[in-house]
């Protein structure tokens, strides 16, 4: 099992290190991520932008311990997510990570308190104590009149922000989202979009977002760019040598002279 | 609250799926209780009749070859040191004739003085009986047949009816007491005239001295006995009467086995769908934070539930059904057996079974859903078959034909008991259910080569579908093909096990009239005895060609307990064939020789021309074998010998019943006067009709319970055949849309579907019935062993082309509804679908 608190506090929440995925073995092998090294710091939303098949989601699904690397290591609050077994790696997830898809992913068979209550009840916590949670929750997005409706009752941009309940209820570390406006209406799309705005201006989340739309790209504090299982390109935000800063400053050596640090360099 | 409220929601929200999982516990549960507690109670109802025939005794003194004793052996018994009491007994069987009914009885002649020292009855209501006159009833028979103190009643015995008063009301202290209908008291002199046996005993019981060693004691009274006289420790159970009951125990037991292994598949198959159905929101549980065990034990409560719902309707279900058996074994047994009572051991197995068998069936979609990979299963690409059966169970399949073949051998020779041919079978289908893999590809291609003319597109595509979820497609074939071979099997057998009774009664029963008092119990061989006039008043019916009285006793041959049938021509007319009227052939008086029942010529591994040892009242005699013959009075456990040889051996006396053959001008004529004797003296007419109508309505018992069995059991696998087709449905909603863009008519997807449900047939039917025909071989085969004889195989085209039409049928019926909604997709409206 995991730590219940994380080893160190430093500026970033989730740290990945030469990160390398590939699926199948032999000549069917597949590289969907290829030596990536990237670093997200608190209280920002980063946008991991690119085309189909880029490994975007893949990256998600590795910085959140939904999958192991093939190589390099992912560090979330200084816990190494590839070294932990299934059930760590699920514990952790659920006490340390929230998830948004595109496709809402509600369970069917639960109303929207019950959804929003589930990471918590799993985790052991009493069905009460669970649903007072999960009933501020659902206030903080907006929903506390629809708590005891189905996903089916529900429009695609409310079960959205159900599932943005049910990531905010664990209090995160960090928000993972995949395409979260992908299935909605422009207008239920923005509000979304202003809901996880929010939540990083308001309430200090870390918020990384896989998008298509440049919309959302311009409203992040920083753009990820892959192409082909690479990172290409670090829009706005910290630069590559700020980065590297940060990482020394952590790391407690104060050098802050190493231009040519591979960490943010695009491979 | 979430962990329970999902699998509960997950239960009301597929009725179809939930019922289809909740009806086969009940099936499993039900047949368990069934059975267990029906066969329990009947052989606890001869165990009660021993215990309260029996008493306290600690030995007791008998007639070899139902010899009788002489009351004088008593008082010689009773200076025997170590003995406290010796208490003599006549038992007989009579039939009691009330106002408000006929009963048949034990009755036991006692004497007055001594009788307490051996048996514990509390006299419930009027006075002890005196040594000269009365009797004393059991107190839950004068209840139910509203007799109360000082009613006279009437009693069938052999100097034929008598009348007595009631003079008390008992209970036994000690277990039920009852059994066969009931006892009566009566004092032993008042007996010994009834039954024609002055200064006679059936037994003498005893009670020892509290430092007496039974085994010195009985040492000591061997050599003191005379000769027929032997002494034993009380018989405490009825071995003959379970040898009886053991070929339909085992018939259940089949049945049992085989409604548990389709209940077990429906249930893996079920489970194996919804996991199935759910993969996406399951992943999504995984992703937020369920661990895998949490995710197997979401899975597993709902089987919990299910199997708790099953249970309790099946429990009840059960306590009828028991209710039904336990008439057909008393019929069988040719008695009254007590009501069921609720037994432990039955109840807890069935309870056992219900959420044993639900848990279990479970366990391994649980352990899939659990090892399911979070990524992909929310993906919607790359979906692996988590339903698939991995490759290590075909092995298992021809590790498991081997070993199932290994074990009906040692069964057919004898080295194995019937349980273990029963288990041999039961693996033997799992095995075909596992190697079933094999045979999917290549009947698939025959049944599309079929279709291919009709509609080369549709077929082709169903193929496609069924073979692209193997695992799912391989769980629904497991269930036809189950319900089909065990339908089949247990339908061809049946109908011969039927053929073979038939043949037996049409050819060893061929007397007209039958006049009898009571059956003879099929424990002791007594029976109410036969007024001794009765003989004389039939013979001198015109039209009457020949008369044969029957007698049967219980004896030991080779020193296993048997059912003498002996045989006597009474009256014969000169023009009257000479042929036994019950043992099919001719009478045979010299040299001296016995016919076998099957079944005891194969307990005893006896052949015709061989010798067997009759223990009898002049020593153990040696008696050739003429010939072995099937029988099924008794369940087969039976010696058929000439009246005049029989007396030679034992003390045979009275008459059990007669059989009468009349001349076929004046049956008519012949069944009245029968009738009006019959009438007049208390006993039962049973014409030949009457009495095949009588074996025909027993088995028509069984015969339908299977039959309803068999149509269940194809009900029950068109479910799953609806419920994967409408999963296939709903799955290929988008491609079936983007079908229908291109150009595919709505008819056509229509075709698809039905053409799936067709090749499902074809893959599932076809080996279905080739097991089916195999099983209901190998189960006559495995009746050798119960039986002594091989019931004789007899393929019914009919019967195979019913099922293979009923099967076909019942899956096209399953899967017009799934058709017709791939019908209707919205080529739009699916494109969108998620």
């Amino acid at each position: 099992m995991p730590n219940d608190t994380p080893q160190t506090r430093g500026p970033f929440v989730i740290e990945a290190n030469d990160l390398t995925k590939i699926y199948g073995s032999g000549e069917t092998s597949v590289e969907a991520l290829s030596h990536v090294t990237v670093a997200v710091e608190r209280g920002k939303i980063i946008a991991v932008m690119g085309p189909s098949g880029s490994g975007k989601s893949t990256l998600l699904s590795l910085l959140g311990g939904l999958e192991r690397p093939t190589g390099g290591q992912v560090l979330l609050e200084g816990v190494d997510l590839a070294s932990l077994n299934d059930t760590d790696r699920t514990v952790m997830r659920r006490r340390s990570l929230g998830f948004v898809f595109q496709a809402f992913n509600l369970i069917s068979v639960l109303t929207a308190i019950e959804n929003v209550a589930l990471p918590l009840e799993l985790d052991g916590i009493s069905s009460s104590l669970a649903k007072q949670r999960a009933t501020i929750a659902l206030e903080q997005v907006g929903l506390q009149h629809r708590k005891d409706h189905f996903p089916a009752m529900m429009s695609g941009g409310e079960q959205q922000r159900v599932a943005i309940a049910r990531a905010l209820v664990i209090e995160p570390a960090l928000i993972l989202a995949d395409e979260p406006t992908g299935n909605l209406d422009s207008s239920s799309g923005k509000k979304i979009l202003q809901l996880l705005r929010s939540l990083v201006s308001e309430r200090g989340e870390t918020i990384v977002m896989v998008t298509h739309d440049a919309e959302i790209g311009r409203q992040a504090d920083r753009v990820i760019r892959m192409c082909d299982g690479k990172l290409v390109e670090v829009g706005s935000g910290p630069h590559k040598t700020d980065l590297a800063n940060a990482r020394r400053s952590a790391a407690g050596t104060g050098d802050t002279s190493d231009p040519d640090s591979p960490e943010a360099h695009p491979q | 609250m979430s962990t329970w409220a999902i699998p509960r929601r997950e239960i009301l929200r597929h009725p179809g799926r939930t019922l289809l999982t909740w009806l086969s516990v009940v099936i499993g549960v039900t047949s368990v209780m069934a059975v267990g507690l029906s066969t329990r109670s009947a052989r606890q109802a001869y165990t009660n009749m021993y215990e309260t025939i029996t008493g306290r005794a600690a030995l007791e003194i008998v007639g070899a070859g139902g010899t009788k004793l002489d009351a004088a052996l008593r008082d010689v018994v009773s200076q025997q040191p170590g003995v406290q009491a010796a208490v003599p007994v006549i038992q007989r069987n009579v039939v009691m004739y009330a106002e408000k009914g006929r009963a048949k009885l034990i009755a036991l002649g006692i004497d007055t003085a001594l009788d307490a020292a051996v048996r514990d009855y509390e006299l419930v209501s009027g006075e002890p009986l005196s040594p000269r006159s009365g009797l004393l009833l059991d107190a839950s028979l004068a209840e139910s047949l509203e007799i109360k103190v000082g009613d006279r009643i009437k009693l069938l015995v052999r100097r034929g009816l008598v009348e007595s008063t009631v003079k008390g009301l008992v209970r036994p202290r000690s277990g039920a007491g009852v059994a066969g209908g009931g006892t009566v008291l009566i004092p032993l002199a008042v007996a010994q005239s009834y039954f024609g046996a002055p200064k006679q005993l059936d037994r003498i019981q005893m009670i020892l001295t509290e430092d007496a060693d039974p085994r010195s004691v009985r040492l000591a009274l061997e050599k003191s006995l005379p000769t027929g006289a032997e002494v034993r420790e009380p018989a405490t159970r009825g071995s003959l009467a379970q040898e009886t009951m053991r070929g339909l125990e085992n018939g259940l037991l089949l049945s049992t086995a085989f409604s548990l292994l389709a209940a077990i598949f429906i249930i893996t198959n079920t489970f194996s769908m919804s996991v199935g159905q759910r993969r996406h929101e399951l992943a999504v549980m995984r992703a937020v934070g369920a661990t895998q065990s949490q995710i197997r034990q979401m899975i597993l409560r709902e089987a919990f539930l299910l199997g708790a719902a099953g249970t309790a309707a099946g429990v009840a279900c059960g306590l009828v059904c028991a209710n039904l058996l336990n008439n057909m074994i008393g019929n069988l047994l040719q008695t009254d057996l007590p009501t069921v009572q609720l037994r432990l051991l039955p109840v807890a197995s069935a309870i056992a079974f219900g959420f044993g068998a639900s848990l279990l069936s479970a366990w391994l979609p649980a352990s899939r859903a659990a090892r399911l990979d979070p990524v992909e299963g929310m993906s919607g690409s790359q979906r692996s078959d988590i339903e698939a059966l991995p490759w290590q169970m075909v092995a298992a399949g021809f590790a498991g034909t081997l070993i199932s073949i290994g074990m009906f051998i040692a069964t057919l020779l004898g080295i194995f008991t019937f349980e273990y041919g029963v288990a041999a079978l039961v693996l033997l289908l799992i095995s075909a259910v596992l190697l079933l893999p094999l045979t999917l590809k290549p009947l698939t291609w025959l049944g599309e080569w079929c279709l291919r003319r009709l509609n080369p597109v549709e077929s082709r595509m169903a193929r496609r579908q069924l073979l692209r979820h193997g695992g799912r497609t391989m769980l629904t074939l497991g269930v036809l093909f189950i319900a089909v071979a065990t339908g089949l099997g247990q339908a061809s057998s049946l109908m011969d096990n039927v053929a073979d009774i038939r043949h037996w009664y049409q050819t060893a029963i061929v007397g007209d009239f039958f006049v009898r008092a009571t059956m003879p119990d099929m424990e002791t061989g007594l029976s109410a005895a036969v007024p001794e006039t009765v003989g004389e008043e039939i013979e001198n019916i015109p039209g009457v060609l020949k008369i044969a009285s029957l007698r049967f006793l219980a004896i030991e041959v080779n020193g296993q307990k048997a059912m003498l049938v002996t045989e006597d021509t009474v009256f014969a007319k000169a023009s009257s064939p000479t042929e036994s009227l019950l043992t099919s052939g001719p009478v045979d008086p010299s040299p001296p020789t016995v016919i076998l029942g099957s079944v005891l010529a194969k307990r005893l591994g006896v052949q015709a021309d061989d010798s067997v040892e009759l223990l009898t009242r002049i020593g153990p005699q040696q008696l050739p074998v003429s010939r072995v013959q099937n029988d099924y009075l008794s369940g087969g456990m039976t010696v058929y010998m000439q009246r005049p040889l029989a007396e030679r051996f034992f003390d045979v006396e009275g008459v059990d019943a007669y059989i009468v053959r009349a001349e076929h001008s004046q049956i008519a004529d012949v069944k009245d006067a029968l009738a009006e004797i019959s009438l007049r003296n208390g006993m039962m007419l049973q014409s030949y009709a009457d009495l095949t109508t009588l074996i025909e309505g027993m088995m028509s018992g069984v015969v339908g319970s299977l039959w309803a069995l068999l149509t269940l059991a194809l009900l029950v696998a068109s479910f799953g055949v609806f419920n994967m087709l409408a999963m296939n449905v709903l799955e290929q909603t988008r491609e079936l849309g983007l079908l229908r863009a291109v150009g595919m008519t709505s008819r056509q997807v229509r075709l698809m579907v039905l053409s799936q449900a067709i090749l499902l047939g074809i893959v599932g039917i076809i080996p279905g019935i080739v097991a089916g025909i195999a099983m209901s071989y190998l189960m006559n085969l495995a009746t050798f062993p119960a039986l002594g004889h091989q019931v004789e195989f007899t393929l019914s085209p009919w019967l195979v082309l019913a099922v293979a039409a009923a099967a076909f049928a019942l899956v096209i019926l399953a899967s017009w509804l799934p058709a017709s909604r791939a019908a209707r997709i919205q080529p739009a409206l699916s494109l969108r679908y998620e």
